[in-house]
């Protein structure tokens, strides 16, 4: 939509729109920005803006996408912002010269109460009826003049992801001169009674507009009362989530097979090509090791992503969150909790994010300080890797026992959430209970193109953080671990003498009460970065320690050199491991305070230390 | 001789990689902010100034180990309505 003429006519737009409406899509379209359009809690926190010129009267317009609020009485920070914007009550941010207000063709039911606020507070504006091709396509029926008429205000069709989609309204811009500045008419915060009115007024403007939504599929109906359900309804969530986890372990075997031959297959080249000496240790004991041991895991990472993007594409996310919502609440967190420690299976830092959308203060600390606890998927080569040396694949009726660990290990990371969740809000962080009011969206097949896009995405992260940050701390690692060389005469591996045998013996003072040898001491620190490196960690200290031996068997090695009491202590400390940097510092910049942080880097430890000790002391007891 | 020089200029840009990235965002700001102040004072050569002014871009573009975390896939679910009308 850019032009490249001067103009000297500017207008100054706002979209407005509640939450998962397509305004941020339409905001795209009408500004050819590159943003990433995603619908997770967060993205439309920060303010955006763009700009085009109009085709006709070259008229300059500076669009700002503002966040998606229901109404103009907030409940979340994001609501009360769009509000003060509106109404002129932001610092530096004069109001609005106009409001392009975009409702969903398919829920207007939901999106016309906003509407009509919008029209109370006299700002000039005009109603993108966005998604009216799927409205049309669905079923909805709608007398558009007469919802114009009804209003009283313009209403244009717009379907904000199709090329052209906002031609309607960028011509129906074009038609009208320049409203002039306008000072919104005083708003005050609406009574019960008030909101009820403008309800009644909304049921009252569809019903004259001639609106009129599809039946339901009976079969979809029936299939919402299954999976709603209060028994069935867990029991087939947890049957799903088991099949997952199943997945993960069976689906890539094969996949993980062909990485780990071709990175043996690569460090045994390396070896016979390279002569001895220390660039051929730092490729094949350092990066190789390393980097390989982390990259094997790239086909569970991807099986896990696929399922999780099946299940969001198709609608069933929102009934999880449903479903789990009884169970939040009984330990004293807000509904709303629910996004945010979903997200933090992919990583904590977009989910403790993603709490900005609570609304209260506490409910927000809980569910932050929790957040680390959900499996996040930089721990999965951790858990795979232990599961695959010392749990054996075999059959446990018709489930396989390794998978069956690995949902445990999962399962054990959300009960631990809910039981800390559970003391802060007696303690610390008291609060009234808020119910979760959901919208739960249409069920439909997952689109293979989202799903290839999701995965690819998910891969190109994963290699570029093996590429990157993981590849620069095997090499210090390697450089620890290698020098100083050992004395003459001396015994063992070489690694023994280094700065990082150092450094492990001192920390397995620490640890050792807890099973953990040298070796998984020292693999602990650099793991601090990113939890994946503890397994690039050991690939190369056990590569190190074993003279001469190729990349690529770091499975064989560490299930002939720990107990199983060890590893058990090790999946143990992994469910509640003191979280990465960046977690911590996100959770410093979203609570302004080194507070929080700390006080959650000191609680995870102590509850890692004394889960793998218990373990780890019964584990013994019991297998001796 | 060459091979330990090679070698210790891999491990000295992996240190110098690693630290870049696990500085939190405004340190390293900060720090590349008085680097290029210093590196456009007189009497600085231009290779100076144009490589602590390129630094000091890279420090605002976001880098290293979770950074990138936000554009990573997190499952998403309908945000949560209220519903008090």
């Amino acid at each position: 939509m850019n032009g490249q003429a001067v103009t000297v006519d500017s207008m100054r737009l706002a979209l407005v729109g509640v939450p998962n409406c397509g305004k941020t899509a339409l905001f795209n379209r009408l500004t050819g920005s590159r943003q990433h359009v995603a619908n997770y809690a967060g993205v439309t926190v920060e303010r955006k803006e763009g700009s085009f010129v109009g085709p006709a009267r070259r008229r300059l317009y500076k669009v700002l996408d503002l966040p998606g609020a229901y109404s103009l009485t907030p409940t979340t920070l994001d609501e009360a912002i769009t509000r003060d914007f509106l109404l002129g009550r932001l610092a530096e941010e004069p109001p609005p010269d106009f409001i392009v207000c975009v409702v969903d063709a398919t829920n207007l039911r939901l999106n016309l109460r906003l509407v009509i606020e919008l029209r109370d507070i006299g700002v000039p504006m005009v109603v993108a009826l966005n998604m009216s091709d799927l409205a049309a396509s669905r079923g909805f029926q709608l007398d558009r003049a007469r919802l114009e008429a009804e209003l009283g205000v313009p209403v244009i069709e717009t379907v904000a992801v199709d090329a052209h989609g906002e031609r309607k309204l960028v011509e129906r811009l074009e038609s009208m001169p320049h409203p002039g500045r306008r000072q919104p008419l005083a708003w005050h915060d609406p009574t019960f009674r008030q909101i009820q009115d403008t309800q009644r007024e909304v049921r009252r403007v569809l019903r004259a507009s001639g609106y009129v939504e599809p039946l339901r599929k009976q079969a979809l109906a029936r299939l919402d009362a299954l999976v709603m359900h209060p028994i069935a309804g867990p029991a087939i969530l947890a049957a799903i989530l088991f099949f997952v986890f199943q997945a993960v372990f069976t689906w890539a075997a094969w996949p993980m097979e062909v990485i780990d031959t071709g990175v043996s297959g690569l460090g045994a080249w390396l070896q016979g090509t390279l002569p001895d000496g220390a660039l051929r240790s730092l490729f094949v004991d350092g990066i190789l090791a390393g980097v390989g041991s982390v990259l094997i895991f790239l086909p569970q990472i991807l099986i896990l992503f696929f399922f999780i993007l099946a299940l969001e594409d198709s609608g069933y996310l929102p009934r999880a969150a449903y479903l789990l919502d009884r169970l939040m609440g009984s330990v004293g967190l807000s509904g709303r909790a629910f996004i945010p420690l979903l997200s933090s299976f992919a990583c904590a830092v977009p989910g403790i994010m993603a709490t900005r959308t609570i609304p209260n203060l506490r409910d927000r600390l809980a569910t932050i300080m929790i957040a680390p606890l959900m499996t996040c998927s930089a721990r999965l080569p951790v858990y795979a890797l232990i599961i695959a040396a010392f749990i054996p694949s075999r059959a446990v009726g018709p489930f396989n026992l390794q998978g069956l660990v690995l949902f445990t290990l999962y399962f054990g990371g959300i009960i631990a959430a809910m039981l800390v969740a559970f003391v802060l809000k007696r303690t610390a962080l008291k609060t009234a209970y808020h119910p979760l009011l959901l919208e739960l969206p249409e069920y439909h097949w997952p689109h293979l193109n989202n799903l290839a896009i999701g995965l690819w995405e998910r891969t190109k992260v994963f290699l570029q953080r093996v590429g990157t940050i993981i590849l620069a701390l095997m090499i210090i690692l390697w450089f620890l671990s290698s020098y100083p060389t050992p004395p003459p005469g001396a015994e063992g591996p070489a690694i023994v003498h280094s700065f990082a045998g150092m450094i492990g013996r001192w920390l397995e003072v620490v640890f050792a009460p807890i099973g953990f040898n040298w070796q998984i001491s020292l693999a602990l620190v650099p793991g601090l970065a990113a939890r994946e490196v503890a397994v690039g960690a050991l690939g190369t200290v056990y590569s190190l320690s074993n003279d001469g031996d190729v990349a690529g068997t770091l499975v064989p090695m560490i299930a002939q050199t720990w107990s199983l009491a060890t590893a058990l202590s090790l999946l143990a400390w992994y469910v509640f491991a003191p979280q990465c940097i960046s977690t911590l510092v996100v959770v410093k910049r979203e609570t302004n305070s080194w507070r929080y942080p700390l006080a959650m880097a000191a609680y995870l430890f102590a509850l890692a230390y004394l889960a793998s000790f218990v373990t780890y002391r019964v584990a013994s007891g019991l297998l001796s | 001789m060459l091979e330990n020089l090679l070698v210790g200029a891999i491990v000295v840009a992996a240190v110098f990689y690693a630290a870049w990235s696990l500085t939190p965002g405004s340190a390293r700001r900060n720090l590349t902010r008085h680097l290029a102040d210093w590196g456009r004072r007189p009497g600085r050569s231009s290779i100076v100034a144009h490589a602590t002014s390129a630094l000091e871009q890279a420090a605002v573009r976001k880098s290293g180990d979770c950074s990138n975390c936000g554009a990573s896939h997190a499952p998403r679910a309908t945000e949560q309505r209220r519903n008090d009308g």
